[in-house]
């Protein structure tokens, strides 16, 4: 069976199958109008973010194991390359010199349901500061909806 | 302001070499230019130490075919006896050079980028391959087979196929005999000469691989394929038939060179230089990030090519002035020099960089040892170990000098082919005319002349080198072209040269 998740943007292809499972998220704002349409009924909005920080390499653990230290059980994290106000450095072979723009960072990227947004946007700021230029920086971005893909749930419950 | 300084203390170790040359320009200008037209006539070896006094008497006579190579010019006067000793030391310096051959693949293969390692492995392996051919047909007897027309500038064909080196007692019963290779012709001592001619082939694989280094990332495989073939044949060959055969018109005004700061590394050097002429730069240098994409190879083959190293030098006693042990006490003072040398330079490069620079950098420790390794080979069994330290610390920071010089002119010797074996071969065979002291006599022992001879066999050896390749490359550029194209190249010669990737993790 396939699900399709009405968005406000993309119109359903299959309009007559709502979401299987309902998560805790709440019913949608949408106006009324939207809202007598059958499918739209089930549009649900849920408030969570997707915070992404921008961290130091080596502060990773610290920053893990304050994290699973306040409850969050999943973190995704990639390895980036950047540069912020901390310049990139100089590299010298054999008298060729060449400058490294980029300097490698580690990116984490958190799903969270909204109400626990600011003890994880703290702890981050806490566990990878080092007080010196070049400690990154938070993203919170909105949302939209999550699935856990093994169960098809969705929402908060998803992560 | 510090590069300044250094080039000019550079310069001033230089040019220290370079008074008695001045002093001796006279001397000079009569030898030069009579050196290789006059070369087969006695009164071109005027110049030859005691080594060689025998020696202007008896070059006109006629090469007696049926003796020994090394004793074709000169007839023994003692008959050569197999030395099992010297012959296992030798088998063993054969195999030992040959796997400088693997460790000067990981040496460049590790300064490349990623996308062009395997090229750069297969410029030294296929090396193996084509001179490993070329030598036994016709290489060997190019370099080491008696003198055709008695010019002392190449060999003749008579050793084709290795020619001569089994020779049939009993044809029915399969009875042979090996023909001897005999340096010293006042001792009995000698190998088999097919030993002596396999370590030879080692050192013609290694010579044509070095050059490489210059034009890693963009040569075309079949033009440098060719490259190998042409090179190796016409100017490897004579180059070695000059120095180290008995005929060479360089062996026999009496220029040293141990274990080929000439014929392999100033030549190798040069060549690299003038073969870029006519490649030119890789797309994007020199702004372009190139910087080497695996370093731990590169100090690998460094270990590598310190290791075989000793067969190469050591190994050399065997064509040693004044003895036939190939495995004695020559070879243990290259073995000793060549332990000391290599550890000052990686230091003195290591150090300059630290002052000039700011950090001592891994690359710059290996290649300080590869350049003291240079620089050590033609004085290798001629200079007392103390000399050998000088040399390796000065090796360190004339190297040093030389790639800094290249990062200023900004011209694209890839790997440093030019920088360090080319600076480090002429230096070296210039320094074993002032250093040397055991078996022969340079500039500190009171013998001003050997300097001199030195420098001719510098220049002569660099001119020819220079200029024939000039020609070889010009003619492939002009024919199958040297470069890949602008695409391929991009793309890097891994996939586009040989439809693989390195890594693929």
């Amino acid at each position: 069976m396939e699900v399709v998740y009405p968005t406000r943007h993309k119109l359903p292809i299959i309009l007559a199958v709502p979401p299987v499972i309902r998560g805790q998220c709440e019913m949608s704002p949408a106006p009324d109008f939207f809202r007598r349409l059958p499918i739209l009924a089930h549009k649900e909005v849920c408030k969570m973010k997707l915070i992404e920080a921008i961290i130091k390499p080596f502060k990773l653990d610290e920053v893990k194991d304050a994290l699973n230290a306040i409850g969050i059980e999943g973190i995704t994290i990639s390895e980036v390359k950047g540069f912020g106000r901390q310049k990139g450095h100089t590299e010298l072979y054999r008298g060729a010199e060449y400058v490294v723009d980029f300097i490698p960072k580690i990116k984490m990227e958190i799903a969270v349901s909204d109400e626990l947004v600011s003890k994880v946007v703290e702890t981050i700021q806490t566990s990878a500061k080092t007080g010196r230029i070049g400690d990154g920086k938070i993203f919170i971005i909105n949302l939209e909806d999550a699935v856990r893909i093994r169960t098809g749930e969705n929402g908060a419950d998803a992560i | 302001m510090k590069l300044k300084l250094y080039l000019a203390s550079v310069m001033l170790v230089i040019l220290a070499g370079l008074i008695p040359v001045a002093a001796m320009a006279e001397e000079k200008k009569e030898g030069a230019p009579a050196a290789p037209a006059a070369a087969a006539t006695p009164a071109a070896a005027t110049a030859t130490p005691a080594a060689d006094a025998a020696k202007p008497a008896e070059a006109p006579k006629p090469a007696d075919p049926a003796a020994p190579a090394a004793a074709a010019a000169t007839p023994p006067d003692v008959k050569p006896v197999l030395n099992t000793g010297d012959t296992a030391w030798m088998l063993v310096s054969s195999a030992l050079v040959l796997l400088m051959i693997p460790g000067l693949a990981l040496f460049y293969g590790g300064m490349v980028r990623q996308k062009n390692v395997l090229s750069t492995f297969m410029h030294s392996l296929v090396a193996m391959g084509i001179v490993g051919v070329q030598w036994a047909v016709i290489g060997y007897s190019l370099s080491f087979g008696p003198d055709m027309a008695k010019m002392g500038l190449v060999g003749d064909f008579s050793k084709f196929m290795l020619n001569g080196l089994i020779i049939m007692k009993d044809a029915a019963s399969g009875g042979v005999e090996y023909a001897l290779f005999q340096n010293y012709t006042k001792e009995p001592g000698a190998i088999p000469e097919l030993v002596f001619a396999m370590y030879q082939c080692m050192f013609a694989m290694i010579t044509v691989a070095l050059i490489s280094g210059a034009m890693a990332e963009r040569v075309k495989f079949s033009a440098y394929c060719l490259f190998v073939l042409l090179w190796t044949t016409l100017v490897y060959d004579p180059l070695a038939h000059w120095v180290w055969m008995t005929d060479g018109w360089l062996f026999k005004k009496g220029a040293l060179d141990f274990a080929g700061g000439t014929v392999v590394h100033l030549s190798s050097g040069i060549s690299a230089l003038a073969f870029l002429i006519f490649l030119g730069k890789r797309h994007g240098f020199p702004n372009e990030r190139m910087a080497p994409h695996n370093l731990p190879l590169t100090l690998l083959g460094v270990g590598l090519l310190w290791f075989g190293w000793f067969g190469f030098n050591a190994g050399s006693a065997i064509v040693g002035v004044n003895t036939s042990d190939a495995a004695g006490g020559l070879a243990g003072l290259a073995f000793a020099t060549t332990t000391i040398a290599p550890a000052a330079a990686g230091l003195s490069w290591m150090f300059a960089e630290w002052v000039h620079s700011g950090k001592p950098s891994a690359l710059g420790f290996g290649s300080g040892v590869v350049a003291g390794l240079v620089v050590i080979t033609p004085a290798a069994g001629f200079v007392q170990p103390g000399a050998a330290l000088l040399m390796g610390i000065m090796a360190g920071l004339v190297c040093y000098g030389g790639i800094l010089l290249k990062a200023k002119l900004k011209y694209d010797d890839s790997l440093d082919a030019f920088g360090v074996h080319g600076i480090g071969g002429t230096f070296g065979a210039i320094m074993t005319g002032v250093f040397a002291t055991v078996g022969a006599t340079g500039l500190l022992a009171g013998n001003f002349k050997q300097l001199m001879i030195q420098l001719i066999a510098v220049l002569a050896a660099g001119a020819y080198a220079f200029f024939v390749t000039l020609i070889i490359s010009f003619v492939l550029e002009k024919t199958i072209g040297l470069r890949v194209d602008k695409e391929d190249e991009i793309m890097g010669l891994d996939q586009t040269q040989h439809s693989e990737s390195g890594y693929n993790m």
